[in-house]
C-alpha cells in the first residue's frame, strides 16, 4: 500500500488526473449552467411561457 | 465575449498543464485519497478566483496554494483533536495508527470522518463550520441560510451525538466484562 511518502506511480497519478478533470469539468458545466439561470432571471425582459 | 466561459477554460488549460505537478507534490506528505481531494479542491478554488483572467498563474504559485490547503487541513483537524480532548473523549483508531503516525494528519481525517459519519446531514454542517472550521455562530447560519437558533440546536445535537459514539465502545467493552 502507499504511504504518503511515496514518489506515486504514474499510474496512480494518471487514474487521478481522470478523475479529477471529470469532476471539474462537471463543475465548470454546473457554474456555467447557474450563470445563465441567474442571467436569465436578472435580465429585465425575460419573459415566462405561463405568461404567454 | 463571455469571460466567465473562459474562465473554465483557463483553469482547465492549468489543469492539463500542471495537475501531475501539483499532485506530486502534496503526495509528498498526504496518502492518495487526501491527495486528490486537495488537488481538485485547488482547481475548484481557482475557477472562483477573483481575478483569474488577468493574472499569469505559474506552477509554484498552485504548489503554493497546495501547501496552503495542507496546513489548513491538518490545523483543522487538529482543532477538532482539541475539542474531543477538552471533553475528556478520545476517538478510536485504527490498528494502524502507528505506520501512519508520521503523516500528520492521515489518521486524523479518517477518524473524524467515521466520527462525522454518525450526524445527520444537518448536524455535519453545523458541527464542520462551527467546530471544525471556526467559523462564527453568525457566518454558520449565513452560510447555511438558517438562524443562528437553529444552527446553535444542529450542532448541539452533534456534538452530544459524537460524545455518545465516541464513549460507546468503551461502554459496550465494560459491559462485556462485567
Amino acid at each position: 500500500m502507499s504511504s504518503p511518502q511515496d514518489q506515486p506511480h504514474e499510474r496512480e497519478v494518471s487514474e487521478s488526473r481522470e478523475r479529477v478533470r471529470a469532476a471539474l469539468v462537471d463543475q465548470i458545466n454546473a457554474l456555467n449552467t447557474e450563470r445563465k439561470r441567474t442571467d436569465c432571471a436578472s435580465a429585465t425582459r425575460c419573459t415566462s411561457p405561463v405568461l404567454l | 465575449m463571455c469571460v466567465r466561459e473562459d474562465r473554465g477554460a483557463i483553469v482547465l488549460s492549468l489543469f492539463e498543464s500542471y495537475y501531475d505537478r501539483v499532485y506530486c507534490f502534496i503526495r509528498r506528505s498526504l496518502p492518495p485519497e487526501q491527495a486528490e481531494d486537495i488537488a481538485q479542491e485547488l482547481f475548484v478554488r481557482l475557477l472562483e478566483h477573483r481575478d483569474l483572467e488577468n493574472r499569469t498563474i505559474s506552477v509554484s504559485y498552485l504548489i503554493k496554494i497546495a501547501d496552503n490547503l495542507i496546513k489548513r487541513r491538518y490545523q483543522r483537524n487538529k482543532r477538532f483533536q482539541r475539542w474531543l480532548e477538552s471533553h475528556d473523549q478520545r476517538l478510536e483508531i485504527g490498528p494502524d495508527a502507528t505506520a501512519a503516525s508520521d503523516t500528520p494528519n492521515a489518521l486524523d481525517d479518517q477518524a473524524l470522518e467515521r466520527a462525522l459519519d454518525v450526524l445527520s446531514p444537518e448536524e455535519r454542517d453545523a458541527v464542520r463550520l462551527i467546530v471544525c472550521q471556526g467559523m462564527s455562530y453568525d457566518q454558520a447560519a449565513c452560510s447555511l441560510g438558517v438562524s443562528v437558533t437553529t444552527i446553535n440546536n444542529w450542532k448541539y445535537r452533534g456534538l452530544r451525538k459524537l460524545k455518545e459514539s465516541v464513549k460507546q465502545p468503551d461502554e459496550l467493552a465494560a459491559g462485556s466484562a462485567a
